[in-house]
């Protein structure tokens, strides 16, 4: 019998547990946990937070498409966070401003804007800013993907690129005022599609579409990764210059997953701004886009379970340090990260799958052992 | 009948090297080419040139009587010319089987990409077992040894199912059995398809080629059935590096 046949046939708990992980029940336990348990565990202001770390989950999945199975460096996620989260901004600012009778809404009163932009037209409706939330950066991303990937734009280049994008929306933003509410942003968003943000039962039900959102992101790209489309964007990361000479072109699987990775940050841009009330150029510059890969990295890429972990606890840990030591938030992540990367560089997920690989070969030749052992035994006797 | 592939005036200068000049031959249909040459002669250049790795500063490459120089790596595979490197380059991180399967998948549309692959396909399985292959389908590619990497190699190309195989040195750093058994494959391989390999090795060639290119100096030095070309004086002077003289003696000697 060979060592795979084996793995397969033979059921130890370790198996059991793994299938658990891998299967539907662990999905269905832990969305169940996250749906019912986490609201009536968690006081209004915790479940506001934890509603925030799931929209960082979402954008955790695309990133880890783009870079942990498909090799791409994206450092500039935060654009496309922004584009969704601007979009629905721009929608909610709007309808506020007709609720109160107003042409523009406030923040471009005060720059002496009059007149409603045209570029904000389209936003008073509210499924056009709902589809724009997803479809802006998806486009975005497919443009640039189209560009860069066909000239062999990739590595570090791709990553300063992406990089560049960030530094290049923020400045964008802050220079347009009267358009984009500059530094301070799309402010005081008090109401959701009818919805008042300040009433607390709000919170439980944008929760409950992050968190639902969140499963359908997972499910989208679990499906991916595992169609032959995905064992493709592995292979295009492991040897680009391999997979044209097996008949693809490596721009267009990227491409794909780039626009995917974009999708789900816009996404999560879109379920952010109620939740928190607020999308400004500080939430999607440099810094916060390099946070996105920061969670992935440590969570453990090319795992989809790490990197949606990695999101919820380094946020978790994040808040409940910047509360009991303001300021040292920035150091502790920074040393984490090199820890990560020096003892586990495939992150904490990759490191516990690597583990329990090699329990399972160890497992396999203690019983091939033990075979052989009886095998001989048998022949002797007889 | 119009060759199946034809290389005309093939041209490849390197900073001032010229790796190929003027290098001009045709294969036919269902021959097994075998292309030789000692070190630097230019033979994994005219591979790369083919399969457009290379872009010939001069000449032209043609296949089933249209032009294929300046198309892309993919589109060339897609025309059905296929090869492998030198190097096994298989994706360590997938299995064996998965490999096999994205080789044999290229012509399929984007939807059904989008699928999981379910159970193995018979180009696949069959794939799987002229390589020998089928009990290690669900291995990751990377426990292979070389042999089986070289192996792996050679059972993508056959998934990819191509008009023409390109086999850049297949026994490479093989043991004397493994280049037994990867002769008898190849003789297998070649029963149906036209095949053009690189090879260093007289004894592999001796046993498997139908036709032989000598290559000098990125050029055709002379071709023929492997008789002719082992009895040509100037092929055992620039193949072997001995003096005209020396060689025409052993000649004398064989005969």
């Amino acid at each position: 019998m060979s060592p795979v046949t084996a793995v397969e046939s033979k059921r130890t708990p370790l198996m059991l547990g793994r299938d658990l992980a891998r299967g539907r029940v662990g999905f269905l336990v832990s969305g169940l946990c996250l749906l019912f348990l986490m609201p009536a565990l968690l006081t209004d202001f915790r479940l506001d937070l934890l509603a925030k770390f799931v929209c960082f989950a979402i954008i955790a999945i695309g990133v880890d498409i783009a870079w942990g199975y498909g090799g791409m460096l994206v450092l500039g996620q935060g654009v496309f966070f922004g584009l969704g989260g601007y979009a629905m901004a721009m929608h909610l600012k709007l309808a506020e401003a007709k609720e109160l009778g107003q042409d523009v809404p406030d923040f471009m009163s005060w720059s002496g804007v009059e007149k409603l932009p045209a570029i904000w037209g389209p936003f008073q409706y509210g499924w056009v800013a709902i589809i724009a939330t997803v479809l802006v950066p998806m486009v975005v991303a497919f443009l640039l993907g189209s560009l860069v990937f066909r000239r062999r734009v990739r590595g570090a280049y791709f990553a300063i690129l992406t990089q560049a994008l960030a530094a290049a929306f923020v400045i964008l933003l802050i220079g347009q005022q009267g358009l984009t509410g500059g530094t301070n942003g799309l402010t005081n968003i008090t109401s959701f599609f009818g919805m008042d943000l300040t009433d607390p039962g709000s919170t439980t039900t944008l929760y409950t579409m992050a968190v639902i959102a969140l499963g359908v992101a997972y499910l989208l790209a679990r499906q991916l990764v595992h169609s032959r489309y995905g064992r493709l964007l592995i292979a295009v990361r492991d040897g680009e210059d391999r997979v044209r000479f097996l008949g693809y072109d490596p721009a267009t699987v990227k491409t794909i997953a780039f626009t995917f990775s974009a999708g789900l940050a816009g996404l999560a841009g879109a379920l952010f701004v109620p939740i928190v009330g607020i999308i400004s150029p500080a939430m999607l510059g440099i810094v916060p886009s390099i946070e996105m890969v920061i969670w992935v990295a440590l969570g453990g890429r090319a795992t989809l379970v790490g990197a949606v972990a990695g999101a919820l606890v380094v946020n978790y840990a994040k808040s409940g340090l910047s509360e009991q030591f303001p300021g040292a938030w920035t150091y502790f992540q920074g040393a984490l990260f090199i820890l990560v990367i020096a003892f586990i560089p495939a992150g904490v997920a990759g490191g516990i799958r690597a583990w329990r690989k090699r329990m399972a070969e160890a497992a396999t030749e203690r019983q091939e052992r033990a075979a052989a052992a009886s095998g001989y035994g048998e022949t002797r006797f007889e | 009948m119009s060759a199946l592939l034809q290389l005309q005036d093939i041209e490849v200068d390197f900073d001032g090297f010229k790796a190929l000049n003027g290098l001009t031959f045709a294969i036919n249909k269902g021959e097994v080419r075998f292309l030789i040459g000692p070190n630097g002669a230019g033979k994994t250049t005219a591979v790369d040139v083919i399969t457009s790795l290379t872009k010939p500063t001069a000449g032209t490459v043609s296949f089933e009587g249209e032009v294929i120089t300046g198309k892309s790596e993919f589109d060339i595979v897609k025309m059905g010319i296929g090869r492998t490197f030198q190097n096994p380059s298989v994706f360590d991180d997938l299995t064996v089987v998965e490999n096999i399967d994205l080789a044999a998948s290229f012509r399929m549309g984007l939807r059904k990409m989008m699928r999981k692959r379910r159970g193995i396909s018979p180009e696949v399985a069959e794939a799987l077992e002229l390589i020998s292959m089928t009990d290690i389908a669900e291995r990751p590619a990377g426990e292979l040894s070389h042999g089986q990497r070289q192996w792996l190699e050679i059972g993508m190309l056959l998934a990819q199912d191509p008009k023409l195989l390109l086999l850049d040195e297949p026994v490479a750093g093989m043991s004397k059995p493994e280049r037994q058994s990867t002769g008898e494959l190849l003789h297998e391989i070649a029963k149906t398809r036209t095949v053009m390999v690189v090879e260093h090795d007289m004894e592999f060639l001796r046993q498997f080629a139908s036709v032989v290119t000598v290559m000098h100096e990125g050029s055709v030095l002379c071709e023929g059935d492997v008789a002719t070309v082992q009895a040509d004086p100037t092929v055992q002077e620039v193949y072997l590096g001995r003096s005209r003289v020396a060689a025409e003696d052993e000649t004398t000697v064989g005969a």
